[in-house]
């Protein structure tokens, strides 16, 4: 039979057998990023993951903590990302700005748009709130 | 003392103290519902136990018999993983298989205490690795898709970076 099916070797110790409530108990030991990695190695995981509120609480804390910061990093002037330039932009046919390792961008913080004075129009209602345009922090990280 | 006869899956039976069995939650409900006889010798079948695994969870039963019983865990807490004792650190090292094993007799024979630091175990192999290492060490086949094990690996640079 082994000659036959040489790869079914029947054992019960492997990770595919235990139970669910199991893996969730054991994964309810992990740190907050172990949990993360335990939930990207695969579906089965991943979906244990999902299904265990205790679990699914804590790695919807972990990723929003990891959202926050990186929101943090990118917007705060001290910390700002400096944006070294490794290779030439090729851009309408010739290299602009062609030196190589140059600092693009030091801080990309969000810059308001000068606000328009309020007018009123012909109805004498104020404008619309559409006037207050806030630039996205990502438009400037141009590379 | 009194004691018990347990047969394992293959046929294997060991004598076993009563006290010493109670620590398994199954089999001191058994002995309560059903009674013990003192004159007869009965067999107690464990069909999910084969006669290695038996042996260890039994040898772990008869260190620990003097253990007070394990305080409620509260689970919204964190809990540790580094407070298993040198014994049974020298005790779990034992290969993947043995120690899945003996978390699935843990379960079956409803010992919280051999269940608590065997998963303790597997966790400390878990923890500190990146996804790939872990699949290697439990050779877990990965099973996501390129685009989305690309969002966790985004995901995972920006932990790494702090």
């Amino acid at each position: 039979m082994f000659t036959i099916f040489p790869f079914v070797v029947i054992t019960h110790g492997s990770f595919r057998f235990l139970p669910v409530e199991i893996i969730a108990m054991i994964f309810r030991y992990l740190d907050d990023s172990s949990l993360f990695s335990a939930f990207s190695s695969c579906q089965r995981w991943a979906e244990i993951c999902r299904g265990d509120p205790i679990l699914r609480r804590r790695l919807r804390g972990y990723v929003k903590k990891v959202r926050q910061e990186r929101e943090r990093v990118f917007l705060n002037p001290s910390t700002g990302v400096e944006i070294i330039r490794a290779e030439p932009t090729p851009m309408f046919g010739r290299n602009i700005n062609c030196n190589k390792r140059i600092k693009v961008e030091k801080n990309i913080l969000p810059k308001m748009v000068r606000v328009p004075k309020i007018k009123k129009d012909i109805q004498g209602g104020p404008m619309r709130y559409k006037n207050y345009i806030r630039h996205s922090p990502y438009k400037r990280m141009r590379l | 003392m009194p004691q018990i006869k347990l047969q394992s899956s293959d046929g294997e039976t060991f004598a076993v103290d009563v006290e010493i069995a109670k620590c398994s939650v199954t089999i001191k409900t058994m002995l309560e519902d059903l009674g013990m006889d003192e004159e007869e010798e009965e067999v107690v079948p464990l069909p999910n136990v084969n006669s290695a695994i038996l042996k260890k969870v039994i040898q772990w039963a008869t260190y620990h018999k003097d253990d007070p019983p394990p305080p409620e865990d509260d689970e919204n807490k964190e809990k540790r993983t580094d407070d298993i004792s040198s014994w049974d650190a020298d005790f779990l090292k034992v290969d993947q298989g043995t120690l899945f094993e003996l978390i699935l007799a843990a379960n079956y024979l409803d010992i919280k205490g051999l269940l608590d630091v065997t998963c303790k175990t597997v966790a400390n192999m878990i923890k500190g690795k990146a996804p790939e290492e872990i699949r290697k060490t439990f050779n877990i086949k990965n099973d996501f898709t390129a685009s989305e094990e690309e969002q966790v690996r985004k995901e995972n640079e920006w932990c790494e970076e702090k």
